[in-house]
């Protein structure tokens, strides 16, 4: 075979198999400060966990367009964490903790300006990675109660709990399809950590990833058709993507350093990933081909 | 969308040479007053012709850390044991990690590994003071009762009494506050039964890599400019010595000495500035405190410092906000570990290591990484692991330790050595042995007696 022929394949095995994304991702913030679970507010705002006090976490919102950044709560008396939101805007949940390793979600409804809690029984648990279900008008998360790691949900009053799994292994990270029908989720349930999805009733589980590594913090594209996650299956900490049923996994990004929590633009044309770069960690957004 | 200008993955600006001139005069009036009993020169100049190391860097992985999720996986015990991580190879055959921690897997032929350690007490105080200074109080320690002061000297005191130290302390210990979790301080993170002058000199150094004195008030109206004044940077340290005096600190007639000696000194001022270091070096070991304390502490030993601990002082994901409980992961270990904390040990550790072996440091420095206890073995009722001091890991490397090696061995759950016990007595008699300060020494000061040297390392 020739170079040039043998050149030609090896582009064509790179584009069967490369990235979505456009490059170069453009960098949305610039301290280099710990960040986590990025999640949009609307279509103009990042709301995202950050390590901005030397003793607390805080969630605080970028608004893309301007880079102004401000506070989402005064309060930092406890840690924020997990920020999620409605399609609507009308609900907005995250995860808390105070003075008890205990975690508990923070429920405040915008439209009706009320806010409830939803916390665990036992004095250690934690409630977190809540994921909306606006339809259902439910609160999906995972709480370690009792029975170790498993997803639930409740109602947005936070009451109503529902256990949706009630399996061996860590059952964490769920997020709720954009049509409410569907859940993914991670679990290590058969001994390694990965990706399942089930109905919204936690029935019909069904395994999406088979690889060596850990598969988690699955993220639906706003269409449905596609779930971004976090693996470490080539060694280091990579955002992918795959078809919503398992196929077509892609490695979505390449840098050394860890690149973790994937969140879709509500336009499903973007995804902002939490990537480390020299030394820093903020959060970068990518363009996705169509 | 806008393309924002800003300073890209930069690190911040500090002023007057990466340390807060006034804060660090105040510091070094804490700094302990150094001395030799004079029986030990000799066997001190003998112990240094043989000793391979000449400083001792400690990662201290305050909290606990889960050895069975980290550098002691159980890859064949039941789910409810093995827990939801996978493991992988290493360079050595047949010894696997956990998947967190690649980067130290593809370099575990540079450092070796004790599997069998031991603490004799399941609280993070007590067993953090056992594990620093190889010893339970002659009280029975903070879970008993017990009051500061009546621990052994932590190995740091030890190893800064016994070497010198030249103008910088002899035991510095790099974190944002007191060692210990939200009850309070270990008592035995000092000179503990040789008194305050021997406890370790407190630095903290932040993510930007920014050092401060975190303990110590600021001499009122010291403008760096005005340092070049010795009339009247000797009065401001007598004036703070004597209000220190009143606090009943330490012995001032002698740190103030040092103080003066430290602020006139470029030399020891420029250990304390990690903007000399290229943006390269500073951006490898990436921008958290526990990141650029290991910069730091690697500064510190190049400059001749016998002894720096450098502390796990972040206080991200942790549950109680205001404290730091480091690698307490009682709730969500699992998530904890793969979302920050193992990535966070990989990488740094990782940068320190290439970084000692490629300036030609990791012969004259023992690197060792160490915590108080491991976790339970079993997952608890919550799907995490709690305190479990019968069995647990420590980390070494250079000064005079074979690399490669895995000492020790547990059971095949982690519950419990299947090999020899390594006590945190044998700890600190090998850490010090490593740097001269051998049996004989220690049996003049009275330290560490009856504890053997881990000779497997060796």
């Amino acid at each position: 075979m020739s170079c040039f022929r043998r050149g030609t394949l090896c582009l064509l095995m790179l584009l069967s198999v490369g990235p979505l994304y456009a490059e170069p991702p453009q960098q949305l913030t610039f301290d280099g400060t710990m960040k986590f679970a990025p999640a949009f507010e609307g279509h103009e705002a990042i709301v995202y966990a950050v390590h901005r006090e030397p003793t607390a976490v805080v969630l605080e919102r970028l608004e893309v367009a301007s880079g102004d950044i401000t506070r989402v709560h005064q309060d930092v008396a406890a840690h924020q964490l997990d920020p999620a939101f409605s399609a609507d805007g009308r609900i907005h949940c995250y995860s808390k903790s105070e003075s008890s390793p205990q975690m508990v979600l923070v429920i405040q409804d915008r439209e009706a300006q009320t806010q409830t809690e939803f916390r665990p029984r036992e004095a250690r648990a934690i409630a977190r990675r809540p994921s909306i279900d606006s339809a259902a008008g439910r609160i999906v998360f995972h709480v370690s109660d009792v029975n170790g790691h498993q997803i639930a949900s409740v109602d947005f009053s936070g009451g109503d709990l529902q256990l949706l799994t009630q399996s061996t292994g860590i059952n964490a990270f769920p997020a709720v399809s954009p049509d409410g029908g569907r859940i993914a989720f991670s679990s290590s349930r058969d001994d390694d950590t990965e990706l399942y999805v089930m109905d919204s009733d936690g029935e019909n589980v069904t395994r999406l990833t088979h690889s060596p590594g850990l598969d988690t913090r699955p993220a639906w594209s706003p269409d449905g058709q596609h779930i971004a996650f976090t693996s470490n299956r080539d060694g280091d900490f990579e955002i992918y993507t795959m078809a919503s049923d398992g196929s077509d996994v892609r490695r979505f990004t390449t840098a050394e350093g860890q690149d973790d929590f994937a969140t879709w633009h509500p336009s499903g044309t973007q995804l902002v990933i939490v990537g480390e770069r020299r030394g820093g960690r903020d959060l970068y957004i990518y363009d996705v081909a169509p | 969308m806008r393309n924002l200008a800003m300073n890209v993955g930069s690190f911040r600006a500090r002023s007057c040479q990466g340390v807060d001139r006034r804060t660090f005069v105040r510091a070094a009036m804490a700094a302990p007053f150094v001395g030799t009993l004079p029986g030990l020169a000799d066997a001190l100049a003998r112990a240094a012709e043989r000793s391979h190391a000449k400083s001792i860097l400690l990662l201290w992985l305050g909290g606990g850390v889960s050895h069975l999720d980290t550098f002691d996986p159980k890859p064949k015990a039941t789910a409810d044991y093995r827990g939801p991580l996978a493991s992988i190879e290493t360079k050595i055959p047949g010894v696997r990690f956990s998947e967190l921690l690649p980067r130290m897997a593809k370099r575990s032929d540079r450092f070796s590994l004790v599997r069998s350690n031991v603490n004799f007490n399941g609280g993070h105080r007590p067993a953090g003071s056992i594990a620093l200074t190889g010893s339970v109080a002659s009280d029975g320690g903070e879970d008993a009762g017990g009051a500061p002061g009546n621990y052994p000297p932590n190995f740091g005191s030890i190893a800064a009494r016994a070497l010198p130290a030249g103008q910088l302390p002899g035991f510095i210990s790099l974190a944002r506050g007191p060692v210990g979790d939200g009850v309070g301080p270990i008592f035995g993170y000092g000179g503990g039964t040789w008194g305050k002058a021997h406890d370790p000199f407190r630095m903290n150094c932040d993510e930007h890599g920014a050092v401060s004195i975190p303990d110590l008030e600021l001499l009122e109206g010291l403008t760096p400019a005005r340092l070049a004044d010795r009339e009247l940077l000797q009065s401001e340290i007598t004036r703070v010595r004597r209000q220190s005096e009143r606090r009943d600190i330490g012995n001032w007639d002698a740190l103030s000495q040092q103080a003066f000696t430290l602020l006139t000194s470029g030399r020891s001022l420029e250990a304390l500035d990690l903007s000399q270091e290229s943006q390269a070096t500073r951006e490898a070991y990436g921008q958290t405190s526990f990141g650029q304390s290991c910069l730091l502490g690697r500064r510190l030993v190049e400059a001749g410092v016998p002894y720096v601990q450098v502390n796990w002082s972040q206080y991200v994901e942790v549950f109680y906000p205001f404290s730091d409980y480091g690698w307490d992961t009682h709730a969500d270990n699992f998530g904890l570990l793969a979302q920050w904390h193992c990535p966070l040990l990989d990488w740094v550790y990782s940068t320190l290591l290439d970084d000692l072996q490629d300036r030609g440091l990791l012969e004259s420095t023992l690197l060792v990484a160490l915590t108080e206890f491991g976790r339970t073995p079993r997952i608890n009722s919550i799907g995490s692991r709690d305190h479990w001091h019968h069995c647990y890991f420590s980390i070494w490397a250079g000064g005079g330790i074979q690399p490669g090696r895995v000492v020790g061995e547990s059971d095949p759950r982690g519950e419990h050595p299947a090999t020899e016990p390594i006590t945190p007595g044998m700890v600190g008699a090998t850490m010090l042995e490593q740097v001269g300060v051998t049996s004989q020494v220690r049996a003049e000061l009275k330290v560490l007696e009856g504890s053997r040297v881990i000779h497997e390392l060796l």
